[in-house]
């Protein structure tokens, strides 16, 4: 399978503003690597998903995908063109063709634009129809996401937050995009409006051929959702795979502890009443010499405090540990 | 059985001419756990700030909340400060909100101290050590003079629970105190919180969102919508065989292993406007089994069989799917 976005090597680092104590220290900023050599593919009409705790990278990742936040290193390709230098009109068209929709929709929607408004505009700025069909194609938009017709002519308050989602997604699909970059977008809502919008999601890419890549925490949703996993850790992936594969089967230590902390929803199958992980996220402005997770690692052995690991590739599946080496 | 620790005997919580919270009665026993679960608006945080009158004066608390014999309703603010704190203590979402920005950690748990249990100097600052290593807090004595915002959301929230347990309360209210964390911090808190209940023969009545969470510590659950329970029984029992549309719906809501990549059922609409209810039951609108009957009036909290309560007049043909 072709891939139609490719992410060669990542990096991006931002500087932290010192304290005082630093500033009397002297030396440099300190600088957090959001992302330190990432590489991923997403190939037509597959979810990816992107998983990993908070200050991972993911939503890093997301946003340098679609050149919301520049790079420091590393290529992106997305159907055959680099996307790092594109300008002008072949920018415009990525920009079309690659949408990202957030977690908080009403911090993306204009509050002073009705509905119908910011779909037309979309239209319009990337002429997708005739001036005079766009009324027609705002009216098929809404009711591809399911909202009433009349939803047109109100503002964004006034729809509820699953509502203002399904506004977000139908703006993303006016343009008829390829790929959709969907960063935490059902995070917020309640489980019942949550279970809608994946429905929604999934029938998009039946109907459309969308790819999506899927940055989410929940591991639940993420099952549900995805042909393949990525599992990141302070900026990094350390395990990409099959969906099955790496819920059954998980090969990093990391993904192991990360599926026995999320809850289960079998009230019988009670877990011991031991973590799944003991210790805290490393500050990011010092990760562990050798294997960033070794500090919580409960695998640990004198190689991982030492020397960083590897990326094996072993088919579809890749890891990056040095239990895998053996 | 014994007489309830606590017990909430139709508790209203009306703001204006609207009721968030509408006639909630519900036992809970001692060393239990109790799941309080719904989604956002469904008045869950609202009946917990009831129990200690966290509300803000607009909203007006009516019904019994006997504790241990007395109706809290009826307490002087002075009486009721006894309690509060000392006897029943709440932990909530975001500690940065609950914690004292300006104070050192050590300090917060020496208030505590000193107003519940008049200890101070040496006594206070070794039980504070004592508090802050129970929950975790690696190099207590050291971290006694942290400031909240030194620690981090995890570490913050262990130094919130040993605040709340300073005072040695018989029944912890926790507002989602994991909601805002990764899930690994999550599973830490979670298990701690489970263990300090043994530790402390303490209840704990744990409100979420998150059905997971109560699958995973809750040892009876309520489920709230639209500010009515639904349904009240153990928390094996209901995640079986629900007897609500409802917590059907809910739980049908949720993905699960077997069904990657396939339709969930979920719940059509959204929850009512608390000021503009349909009549009959608050769920009809939505409900997947709703009859002509479940229009006509709100169907009583009602015992059916010795553990499990419900508000469906459709409990028996769900509980008869179930089984078949």
């Amino acid at each position: 399978m072709t891939a139609l976005l490719r992410a060669d090597d990542l990096e991006r680092g931002f500087t932290v503003k010192r304290g005082l104590g630093g500033f009397l220290r002297g030396g440099g900023r300190p600088v957090v690597r959001a992302l330190a050599g990432v590489s991923i593919t997403l190939r037509r009409g597959e979810t990816l998903a992107v998983v990993g705790e908070s200050g991972c990278g993911k939503s890093t990742l997301a946003r340098a995908l679609v050149r919301l936040i520049e790079l420091d290193a590393g290529q992106i390709d997305f159907d055959g063109q680099d996307v790092r230098t594109l300008a002008g009109a072949r920018l415009r068209q990525f920009n079309r063709r690659v949408q990202m929709v957030f977690q908080d929709p009403y911090g993306s929607l204009n509050p002073r634009m009705t509905v119908g408004e910011t779909l037309a505009e979309a239209l319009r700025v990337h002429r997708m129809v005739p001036r005079e069909r766009i009324a027609a194609r705002v009216e098929e938009l809404l009711a591809l996401v399911r909202l009433p017709s009349d939803a047109a002519g109100r503002l964004p308050h006034a729809f509820s937050g699953g509502q203002r989602q399904r506004i977000a997604i139908a703006r993303a699909l006016a343009v008829e995009p390829d790929v959709l970059i969907a960063d935490e977008i059902v995070s917020a809502l309640d489980v019942s409006v949550q279970a809608q919008i994946l429905n929604l999601l999934l029938d998009m890419q039946e109907r459309l051929g969308l790819a999506i890549l899927f940055v989410s925490h929940d591991l639940r949703v993420v099952r549900h959702l995805a042909h393949r996993v990525a599992v990141m850790y302070l900026g990094r992936v350390v395990e990409l795979g099959p969906a099955e594969e790496v819920f059954t089967a998980p090969r990093h230590p990391y993904t192991r502890a990360l599926l026995r902390a999320a809850p289960s929803l079998d009230p019988a199958a009670r877990r011991s009443t031991v973590a799944a992980l003991t210790g805290e996220l490393p500050s990011p402005m010092r990760v562990p010499a050798g294997c960033p997770f070794h500090t919580r690692c409960p695998e640990a052995f004198d190689r991982c405090r030492k020397e960083p690991p590897r990326l094996r590739v072993d088919g579809e599946h890749e890891v990056t540990c040095h239990l895998q080496a053996a | 059985m014994t007489a309830p620790l606590l017990s909430l005997q139709d508790v209203s919580v009306r703001i204006g001419a609207a009721a968030p919270v509408a006639g909630v009665s519900l036992d809970l026993a001692k060393g239990e756990v109790l799941g309080l679960v719904g989604e956002s608006g469904s008045g869950k945080s609202l009946t917990m700030r009831a129990i200690l009158r966290l509300l803000p004066p607009v909203a007006r608390v009516g019904g019994r909340i006997v504790w241990d014999g007395k109706d809290l309703a009826g307490l002087s603010d002075a009486d009721l400060r006894r309690v509060r704190g000392r006897e029943i203590a709440m932990i909530f979402q975001e500690p940065m909100t609950a914690l004292n920005p300006v104070l050192t950690v050590g300090r917060q748990i020496g208030e505590s101290l000193a107003v519940h249990l008049g200890l101070r100097g040496t006594a206070a600052r070794r039980r504070a050590i004592e508090l802050l290593d129970q929950v975790g807090i690696p190099d207590a004595a050291r971290r006694l003079g942290s400031y909240p915002h030194e620690f981090s959301g995890g570490m913050r929230q262990r130094a919130m629970i040993a605040i709340a347990l300073a005072a040695g309360p018989r029944l912890l209210l926790a507002d989602e105190p994991t909601t805002a964390l990764d899930v690994t911090i999550q599973d830490q808190i979670l298990k701690l919180l489970l263990r300090l209940k043994d530790e402390l023969s303490m209840s704990v009545i744990l409100v979420t969102h998150d059905l997971g969470v109560v699958a995973g510590t809750c040892d009876r659950v309520a489920v709230l919508y639209a500010g009515r329970l639904m349904e009240v029984g153990p928390t094996e029992r209901i995640f079986a065989r629900p007897s609500h549309g409802y917590t059907l719906g809910l739980l049908r809501s949720l993905p699960d292993a077997t069904h990657a990549r396939q339709r969930l059922s979920g719940i059509p609409g959204a929850p009512p406007d608390p000021g503009a209810l349909p009549p009959g039951c608050r769920f009809e609108p939505r409900c997947a089994y709703a009859v002509a009957a479940c229009r006509a009036t709100e169907p009583p909290l009602a015992r059916l069989g010795a553990e499990l309560q419900t508000a469906c007049l459709r409990a028996g043909d769900l509980l008869a799917a179930a089984a078949a």
